[in-house]
């Protein structure tokens, strides 16, 4: 679904990303792990191009995915941010019509059916008429989840989705995950949660200075690392 | 000391007239400075650098001399340069009411563009992408997201900006419009004694800043915006 190829990027001087190269497949659940400031989040911000690249390509569906319409790869590519980003003077139902009635062109009582859907899913049916500072830290990702859903996307990117919540709210969120990924939705997910990684992922990247040191399965690489510095990262933040 | 204001009693009606005449100027110059600046806005955000760079000096330069020379500027300046600014037929004192109209909207556009630009600049990034990141274009992450979050904190400020205006304004006495300041001159000048005009001159523009600092902190909670 998605190739990743040499990918490069710099801001200014600094090079974040020093030649990425990695393949996507379709209902894959991709964990990518490593220390802050390896350039996972940039890397998956460059998946959707919120942030531009200077050399390599991102192929979509075999196509460069500087050749799609952008709005139209987004709408297909949702993300899901560390502090949610709820469109704040919107209430919950709004954050979740809004961009499938401009983009997709639905009407409203169709977008607000399949928005019911998604947040009875999210198991968040009573909040349908609160603005997002009346939710719980936990309650935001969930609808932004929802959010992301409602655009029907192909490809589902998470960026630190509960990095930002107090711990015990993390695991609905991850829950809501685990569901989706059940669901044989696609998703990248940059987190910190090993345990996630573990027990959801098909495919765990590793990711330090720039460079993927190592991706593998799971098992493989929590308990067989091959790389120094995988071992010297997994010593740090395993228990 | 010997304050006497029943001295002030046959004027009455002059300092209500100034009085109107100060919320007159106030609103018309402000809701003609909420367009100007909205245009300037427009200028400075412009991809166009001569528009940009132009629309920055204009903020720049009118936030930067003082208000007393604009004045001048455009009552004495324009007509030597062949631009007199008309008096309208029938209306005695028009001409100053328009000079006064002209500059201080002039110069509240600039305060006014700067409160467009930092409305516009303090909406959290995290926003714009999340709505870019759902497929938005630009100007729909404009008109359905950014603007309608400015817009909350764009109003109290404008708001702000016409009760600064209110009191500001007594500087285009100076040009012979009759405002509020300018009755308590010529209440001045008939009565021989100046402290208990000025008195109740400054009474008055406390009173009508109170009422709208009042009315200005209940619109802040109504349109408060939770983050």
């Amino acid at each position: 679904m998605i190739k990743v190829e040499n990918l490069h990027k710099k801001f200014k001087k600094l090079e974040v990303l020093k030649g990425i190269s990695t393949v996507i497949d379709k209902q894959e659940i991709v964990v990518v792990i490593g220390p802050s400031g390896s350039g996972k989040s940039t890397f998956l911000r460059c998946l959707n191009l919120l942030e531009d690249y200077q050399e390599g390509t991102i192929l979509y569906n075999d196509t460069d995915i500087k050749k799609i319409e952008i709005n139209k790869l987004r709408a297909d590519i949702g993300m899901v941010f560390q502090n949610f980003n709820l469109f704040d003077h919107l209430k919950v139902i709004d954050n979740l019509i809004l961009a499938p009635m401009q983009v997709r062109g639905l009407n409203k009582e169709t977008a607000i059916a399949n928005a019911k859907v998604l947040l009875e899913k999210v198991g968040l049916s009573d909040k349908i008429d609160v603005y997002p500072h009346q939710l719980s830290g936990g309650q935001k990702q969930r609808v932004a989840i929802a959010r992301a859903l409602a655009m029907e996307p192909k490809l589902l990117l998470f960026d630190e989705p509960t990095s930002a919540l107090d711990p015990e709210m993390v695991k609905e969120v991850l829950e809501v995950m685990k569901n989706l990924a059940n669901d044989g939705m696609t998703m990248v997910v940059v987190t910190h949660e090993m345990k996630f990684a573990k027990d959801v992922a098909d495919k765990v990247i590793f990711m330090a200075d720039g460079y993927i040191v190592e991706e593998d399965t799971p098992e493989n690489l929590f308990d067989a690392p091959k790389h120094e510095r995988t071992k010297a990262f997994l010593n740090m933040v395993m228990d | 000391m010997n304050l006497d204001f029943t001295i002030l009693l046959p004027y009455t009606n002059m300092f209500l007239k100034g009085l109107l005449m100060t919320i007159f100027l106030s609103l018309a110059s402000v809701l003609i400075g909420i367009i100007i600046g909205f245009l300037i806005t427009l200028g400075r955000m412009s991809k166009n650098k001569i528009l940009s760079i132009s629309a920055k000096f204009y903020t720049d330069f009118i936030r930067g001399t003082p208000i007393l020379v604009q004045v001048f500027l455009f009552y004495f300046g324009l007509p030597q340069i062949g631009i007199p600014i008309p008096e309208i037929p029938g209306l005695p004192g028009s001409r100053e009411v328009i000079t006064g109209i002209v500059a201080i909207s002039l110069n509240s556009s600039a305060y006014i563009s700067e409160i467009y630009r930092s409305g516009l600049q303090s909406i959290d990034k995290g926003q714009i992408e999340a709505a870019r990141s759902l497929g938005l274009s630009s100007s729909q992450t404009m008109r359905f997201v950014t603007v309608p979050q400015a817009v909350r904190r764009i109003l109290p400020a404008l708001f702000n900006e016409f009760i600064v205006v209110t009191k500001e304004s007594s500087i285009v006495s100076i040009v012979g419009l009759r405002d509020l300041m300018y009755v308590s001159s010529l209440v001045k000048a008939a009565t021989y004694s100046a402290f208990e005009s000025l008195i109740v001159i400054a009474v008055i523009y406390f009173a009508l800043t109170s009422v709208l600092t009042k009315i200005l902190s209940v619109m802040e909670r109504k349109l408060s915006v939770h983050d």
